[in-house]
């Protein structure tokens, strides 16, 4: 297929993907256009992504906003709290809010700029270590067995995808994971029985199969008819409905009966694509390329096919939430990036001391550079292409999304206070757009590291002010935030009194966090709101 | 209903206090919540294996000197069951076959798309890394669901749009464009083909039902919408078991067909041979003799051979083993590597070894667990491996005699190489401890990695690093040197290739140079039961106070039980089983026949009603 004319178009109009990709974007009539507002136009559907790195340990200094920014304030959970605009500095072709938060002027432009959030001073309520689940609320679910399992929860995408106030109507795909190791995303077996178990979700290795998932299928012939699809549904209750069938065994075929009516569904779901040409390069070809963990530009490449895929997703309406699992984009070759270097995130010491080119490298450095790579080539790369698309209300895509970057750690590697977010996107108006927002009690140090290694860790030999951490708010905040922004209220999702999505847990060591502060996870979190 | 149990003394529990002290001398901390389900630690030694009872008698309670078998208890089974991915692709392949059997592959294809869509199963378990298999992953996704029916609609397509398959499928009569036979056509059809795909015999109601999925007026395409209806149905999906209808007790026996579907997806990952099918239609796997004539007859096939290899290839699986060709180009490693050119294959290679291996010792000889586990033979069919080994390339017949250095498992590359220049006497000990005797190993402490430990010595070797890191900090020692660093010291005879050496040579990261020639000290307190202070010097006298606990045989059952029934052991309701292969293992019974024999296990051949019906 070829694109539409192109006669009288504006860039807007068409998303020039990195593997060829060609979308010629509709104006999605469809959607009714309500009069803009900042932040984006309300009454258009709402799109969430997600993007995760690993590892962390991103100094402050390195990560965030200049403290000087922080120009406004207020009192809130019983501490001061600050607030400033983001304000992009232009140096050299090079724009920037932070050292990692960089990129070409020519695409990290101002007006893309304000329609970021950048955020500060989350904690989880205990040590966390290694990770997966700090990122969409399934703060349990990690590595290292430091909470009880019942604690482990629907990763927050999965509260929207089964969500009728996200979804009125069922999609034709409820949700996209990419990750080429690992999802960020957990479900249940039965997505509608709350009582079901838990699954890590599978991810979409391959972004040509993804496309063709999520655009059309490749052979519409194939396509079910929806009564061979009543027969499948029925075979199933037959067997339920069986004579000799055990409860348990009921409860798996239940799992399968509401997936399959699920599916049932969204045969009938339409989709508004315009004309696209599908990716002619395939992510997983370029994963498996030699040298390709050390090789950043093949890296950038391998998530902006992705990128173009969901972007073609959200725009077709498609699908609306995507999450991907990624690492920073590294050139490091040693043997363990991991231990060499995100171990090291804090050290006050070269990589290697003696006999090695990376003799007078730290570790920090890297992580500050992997990280801004990460940044500029798939972050801003998915944003961007977002806020290429015109929603036909006066704004852009972005304007109706929100397109999250987490870490698996807060400014010190395995440990999540002071814990950061990167928020692109209005949420079609429930989110204000342009703010640095500090949420840290600079009165109650967070260093969880006790008595072996007291802080503050100093970070750089000749750096005379060494990065503290400070307990700010509490993580289920953000993470109800996100789903309040998403259309949902509080009531469906909280679970505790305190609010806030996923159980309230604090250990000792974290106790220094106040009940007010606590108690103010079922707001969305200050300054934020539209 | 009182239950007179046995008296049992906990000797596993007193082993285990004995390992975690070992491990916390000096530190607290808490044990390992997987660590293989075990509950038990150490034996006393094989003098105390047998402690009573007879293993042949299914009435009688029995002990080993790790797992207990109280036949009061009652196993509970995986509710329904769902094919591994790779069961469901065998299976698919074989129906297929069985409808077109001279394009099959073209038919397959068609639905390629479609299949990779279904997601991968994952190695599954407490701890996946040590001890998961991918038979334990029971996740159903949308893409499962909805994947299923698509490569199901793909096939049923390819088959009906072709006139030729499709009377190869259905008879002639499909295609003879008689609309008077059309009926009694697609009736044969069902009759014929939906008992294969379900696995049992068809009741009128199901004829009844799967011939409506075509409606009143038949065409072509209604055999494509037949066949996709029969492929995502929950019989070939699922182990829809129900059991012998006529039965009731705490275990229900299965019926003839449902445990010729268990024992073909077992041993073949696959559905029912003909012959096998026709054992079930006589009621020949109700009868012990004959069920046991089959269970031979099946693992003697070499399509067991499949499964066999899957088993020690996701057991025995070393999480460490980073690809062999990742760090060419990097001065160390290229000086390392002294001539050796590691390829994108070599790891596979390794791997593939640790397969081979085990299926010679299951299926290709009569021997007991200890000739598998020390083996002194090499599995290697490339030359890459070979050439590690200083051995020709196995081609047939009997495998290469290993240099009397090279004693079993933990001396195969696999185990030892690392992708770097160094080896890594910590992960190999963590791997020995956990893969190879199922045993617990703490979690560390929540900041032991927290911050990097300097290393000012460039010219230390592999053991004095890890003992510099590992055992520096008191509550990270207490782990290391009783539990854990011993274990990897003991092979340090041999390179991060897996080659044997004299001395171990440190190089300069930064231009290869060697930098130092450090002496190998193997000699070590391995402390294989927590409570053993005996030395090891090399792998021959690891192995044997390993085996001397009782521990990698119990580790293999363990293993081999997730394996067969598709989810964690307990050993408290699962003892009996585990107890059994326990004790043959011990007894030095064939490994074979230990593998052959969970199949004839009264759990293999009954069900549980759990949670009523």
């Amino acid at each position: 297929m070829r694109p539409r004319s192109t006669n009288g178009a504006t860039r807007r109009m068409f998303l020039r993907g990195t593997g060829g990709a060609l979308l010629a974007i509709p104006f999605l009539d469809s959607l009714a256009p309500r009069g803009a507002q900042a932040g984006g136009t309300p009454g258009l559907p709402r799109r969430f992504a997600a993007f995760s790195t690993g590892h962390g340990g991103i100094r402050g200094a390195n990560m965030f906003p200049a403290a000087e920014t922080l120009t406004g304030g207020q009192a809130y959970a019983g501490h001061q709290i600050r607030r400033g605009p983001l304000s992009l500095a232009v140096d050299g072709g090079v724009a920037s809010l932070s050292p990692v938060l960089s990129a070409s002027s020519s695409v990290f432009t101002a007006s893309l700029a304000a329609k970021l959030n950048v955020m500060r001073g989350l904690d989880a309520g205990f040590y966390v270590a290694h990770t997966r689940g700090i990122h969409l609320g399934n703060l349990a679910g990690h590595d290292e067995a430091l909470a009880p399992v019942s604690e482990r929860r629907p990763t927050i995408d999965q509260v929207l995808a089964y969500s009728t106030k996200f979804y009125p109507a069922v999609p034709s795909v409820r949700s996209i994971q990419i990750g080429p190791n690992y999802s960020i995303s957990v479900g249940r077996e039965n997505p509608f029985d709350p009582a079901s178990p838990l699954q890590d979700l599978p991810t979409s290795q391959r972004s040509i199969d993804l496309f063709n998932q999520i655009y059309t299928p490749p052979d519409p012939s194939v396509m079910p008819r929806e009564p061979v699809v009543d027969r499948v549904l029925a075979d199933y209750q037959r067997v339920r409905q069986s004579a000799r069938i055990s409860a348990q065994d009921r409860t798996r075929l239940d799992a399968h009966i509401a997936r399959l009516v699920d599916f049932q569904a969204k045969l009938s779901a339409v989709q508004s694509c315009g004309t696209v040409e599908p990716p002619s390069a395939e992510a997983q070809d370029i994963l498996f390329q030699p040298g390709f963990g050390t090789d950043p530009s093949a890296q950038a490449q391998y998530w902006q096919l992705f990128n173009d895929v969901v972007a073609i997703a959200f725009s077709c309406d498609t699908c609306r939430i995507a999450t991907f699992a990624s690492d920073a984009l590294t050139d490091y070759s040693g043997p363990d990036y991991h231990q060499d270097v995100a171990h090291r995130a804090g050290v006050d010491a070269p990589i290697e001391p003696v006999g090695d080119p990376l003799a007078q490298v730290f570790a920090q450095d890297l992580v500050r550079q992997g990280h801004q790579r990460f940044f500029e080539s798939v972050y801003l790369d998915f944003v961007a292409k977002l806020d290429a698309i015109d929603d036909g209300a006066g704004g852009t895509l972005l304007d109706s999304c929100l397109v999250a970057w987490t870490q698996e750690s807060g400014i010190y590697t395995h440990d999540a206070v002071d814990w950061g977010v990167v928020l692109a996107g209005g949420a079609a108006g429930s989110v204000t757009t342009g703010n640095f927002c500090d949420y840290r009690n600079t009165s109650v140090m967070g260093n969880q590291f006790g008595e072996a290694h007291p802080g503050p860790w100093p970070m750089y030999p000749d750096d005379n002010t060494p990065e503290y951490s400070w307990f700010g708010l509490m993580l289920p905040q953000y993470y109800g935030t996100i789903l309040q922004a998403m259309g949902l209220d509080p009531e469906d999702y909280e679970e505790t009194s305190y609010g806030g999505y996923g159980p309230m847990h604090v250990d000792d060591g974290y106790a220094a966090h106040s009940e007010a502060v606590l108690a103010a996870a079922h707001e969305m979190l200050p300054f934020l709101g539209a | 209903m009182t239950v007179h149990r046995k008296p049992v003394v906990p000797v596993a529990s007193v082993a285990m206090l004995a390992l975690v002290s070992a491990c916390y001398s000096g530190a607290g901390g808490t044990g390992d919540p997987d660590g293989g389900g075990s509950t038990g630690g150490a034996g006393t030694g094989a003098d105390d294996a047998d402690t009573g009872g007879d293993p042949s008698d299914p009435d009688e309670p029995f002990q080993t000197s790790i797992f207990e078998c109280d036949p009061t208890q009652v196993p509970t089974d995986l509710p329904l069951r769902r094919l591994s991915r790779r069961q469901y692709t065998n299976a698919l392949g074989d129906l297929v076959a069985r409808l077109v059997p001279g394009d099959a592959e073209a038919v397959l294809a068609a639905a390629g798309p479609r299949l990779g869509l279904i997601p991968e199963d994952a190695r599954s378990g407490p701890d996946p890394t040590y001890g998961g298999f991918t038979r334990l992953d029971q996740s159903i996704f949308q893409e499962t669901v909805e994947g299923s029916y698509y490569v199901g609609a793909a096939i049923g397509k390819a088959i009906a749009d072709d006139p030729a398959r499709l009377g190869a499928a259905a008879g002639s009569c499909a295609t003879d464009g008689d609309a008077g036979n059309d009926g009694a056509c697609l009736d044969a059809f069902v009759r014929s083909f939906a008992p294969r795909v379900l696995r049992r015999p068809l009741t009128e109601e199901d004829v009844a039902f799967y011939v409506d999925v075509a409606g009143d007026t038949l065409e072509r395409e209604d055999y494509a919408d037949v066949i996709a209806v029969l492929l995502a149905a929950p019989g070939f999906l699922y182990f829809v078991e129900q059991g012998d209808l006529g039965t009731d007790g705490p275990r229900t026996p299965l019926d003839s067909y449902e445990l010729a579907s268990r024992l073909s997806f077992h041993f073949w990952q696959s559905i029912p041979d003909d012959a096998l099918v026709g054992a079930a239609e006589r009621g020949d796997l109700l009868d012990d003799e004959l069920y046991a004539a089959q269970v031979e007859r099946m693992f003697r096939d070499p399509r067991t051979e499949l499964a066999v290899a899957e088993f020690y290839g996701e057991w025995l699986d070393p999480p460490h083993l980073a690809e062999l060709d990742a760090g060419v180009g990097m001065p160390d490693y290229d000086a390392f590597l002294g001539g050796f050119v590691p390829d994108g294959e070599t790891r596979a290679h390794m791997l593939d070894e640790i397969e081979q291996m085990g299926a010679y010792y299951t299926l290709g000889v009569d021997a007991p667990f200890v000739d598998w586990f020390r083996s002194d033979r090499s599995f290697a069919r490339t030359e890459d491996l070979a050439s590690i080994y200083g051995v020709a390339v196995w081609s047939d017949g009997e495998p290469p005699q290993l240099p009397p250095e090279r004693d079993g498992v933990l001396t195969r590359a696999a185990v030892l190489a690392t992708g770097s220049a160094m080896t890594h006497p910590v992960i190999k000990g963590v791997f020995t401890r956990k893969t190879l005797m199922c045993d617990p190993v703490p979690d560390p402490p929540a900041d032991a990695m927290a911050v990097a430990m300097e290393i000012e010595d460039a010219a230390l070797g592999a053991r004095a690093r890890a003992e510099a890191i590992s055992e520096a900090r008191a509550d990270c020692a207490g782990c290391h040197t009783g539990l854990i660093n011993p274990l990897g010291y003991v092979t340090e005879n041999f390179d991060a290739l897996g080659r044997l050496r004299q001395t171990e040579t440190v190089f300069d990261k930064a231009t290869g140079a060697v930098i130092a020639e450090v002496p190998i000290d193997t000699l070590a307190t391995p402390n294989v039961d927590g409570a053993d202070d005996r030395t090891a010097s090399n792998a021959a006298e690891l192995n044997a106070l390993m085996l001397e606990s009782d521990k990698p045989q119990a580790c293999f059952a363990r293993r081999y039980f997730r394996f067969t029934f598709g989810r964690v052991e307990d050993d408290t309701t699962d003892g009996c089983t585990l107890a059994v292969m326990h004790q043959a293992l011990l007894d030095g019974d064939d490994l074979g026949t230990v593998v052959r024999d969970v199949a004839m296990r009264p759990d293999f051949r009954t069900k549980t009603f759990e949670g009523g019906e």
